[in-house]
């Protein structure tokens, strides 16, 4: 048993611990009840938590997922495809009136959002998850925008004034995001680059020894 | 190696697109209201055989309607907002029906899933609009949990608001012999005389 507990991660059992109290307590459809507890809390925990368990499992299967998922591209795509199918809201609805849907929302999200997330992120291009980012940004924005302008219910379990909530949500998590992800870019790895690059213009001998060992070093 | 991880980038595209196309009808269907509107279209609902009983306490059947063609709006009568559209229309077209000479071939039925309306609310209502009677009635559901199992069988959705009463997806359901063939907005009443006539005529 204590080996057992040494081999599971706290992490795990954390991630597993949300996901019970989500499925299988009041907790899940108490956040359901309202469109920005939905969307914005209880989807996002539970691709959390299938993030974490992949974290987790990642040393005991590196080799296998590795070999269908190079640079994280697969598992990327993957979970852009299940964000998006639960952002349509005959399905978000549909998973408030139907057991069924509501169970095929709880076991999507953890492994078809949050596990390959989690196998694929870190692996993934610098470029490409600028590029991800980006893109999320501006779904959040555009939905944002849509549910605040929208006179028309999407949902037929949620009132308007919930959507106009949900799109103040979205548009303040992508705010929230946008200043998060730009803050690095002044501070982090990136701004430290920059002084090197001017430097190698002001002495022209440099130049040379200077780029190539930095192309070098982020290889 | 990274033909590998290409197929895989492959299969995720034809599985996600696959779903997404799914999961819209091929991009027409984005809401639930959308998706049981079509769902009648090509598929008619029967409806149950719940007994109702309208504004004079006359006992009305679903299945065996006196006209071949029925108009169910669902309604609450103390309603500020879209029941009040709905009972216009419904008004306007009784007129239009009357001029066309349709009038006796359809009716139109009022049901009410507040609970509070008995008889005489559902009288004031029809009188609210000077519903042309007896081809308009407004009836509620003898047996309480005949209600929600209706509701469930159309897909109506009715969420209590405190202090403004319900708010529910509107619509007007087209009935042709106990089965609902046709679910329209509530503005569309211009769509609602449409499908009418041409299912009077055939």
């Amino acid at each position: 048993m204590s080996a057992l507990v040494g081999w599971v991660d706290r992490r795990a059992i954390v991630a597993l611990g949300v996901l019970i109290a989500i499925v299988a307590t009041p907790l899940g459809p108490t956040l359901a009840s309202t469109m920005v507890g939905h969307v914005l809390i209880q989807i996002p925990l539970l691709a959390a938590v299938g993030f974490v368990l992949a974290k987790c499992l990642e040393p005991k299967i590196e080799t296998g997922v590795l070999t269908w998922n190079a640079g994280g591209i697969p598992g990327v795509l993957l979970a852009s495809f299940a964000v998006a199918f639960w952002m349509i809201p005959r399905w978000l609805d549909g998973a408030v009136t139907s057991t069924a849907i509501e169970a095929a929302k709880y076991g999507s999200v953890v492994l078809l959002v949050g596990v390959p997330l989690g196998w694929s992120w870190d692996r993934l291009h610098p470029i490409a998850r600028g590029v991800v980012k980006i893109e999320f940004l501006a779904m959040l924005f555009r939905l944002g925008w849509l549910y605040l302008i929208s006179p028309d219910r999407f949902c037929s379990n949620y009132l308007l004034t919930d959507q106009v909530w949900l799109g103040r949500g979205l548009v303040i998590v992508g705010v929230a995001l946008c200043i998060t992800w730009l803050i690095p870019l002044f501070f982090g790895e990136f701004a430290h680059a920059t002084p090197r690059k001017s430097n190698a213009v002001v002495e022209p001998g440099a130049h040379h020894r200077d780029s190539r060992s930095s192309v070098r070093s982020r290889q | 190696m990274p033909w590998r991880s290409a197929c895989a980038a492959v299969l995720v595209l034809a599985f996600g697109c696959t779903a997404l196309i799914l999961g819209t009808d091929g991009g027409s269907v984005w809401t639930a209201e959308a998706a049981r509107r079509l769902a009648v279209l090509s598929n008619p609902k029967p409806l149950p055989d719940y007994p109702l009983s309208d504004s004079r306490g006359t006992r009305i059947s679903l299945t065996n309607p006196e006209r071949p063609l029925l108009v169910i709006d669902l309604i609450y009568t103390r309603c500020p907002t879209v029941c009040l559209a709905m009972g216009a229309q419904l008004r306007t077209l009784q007129t239009e029906l009357a001029a066309a000479g349709l009038l006796d071939q359809v009716g139109i039925l009022s049901i009410t899933f507040d609970p509070s309306d008995d008889q005489r609310a559902l009288a004031d209502y029809l009188a609210r609009f000077h519903a042309m009677e007896p081809g308009w009635r407004a009836a509620r559901f003898e047996n309480g949990g005949d209600l929600e199992r209706v509701l469930d069988e159309l897909g109506v959705v009715v969420i209590p608001e405190p202090n403004v009463g319900y708010v529910h997806n509107a619509a007007f359901y087209l009935v042709e012999r106990g089965h609902v063939v046709e679910i329209l907005d509530v503005e569309d009443r211009a769509g609602l005389f449409e499908a009418i006539r041409k299912r009077a005529a055939a």
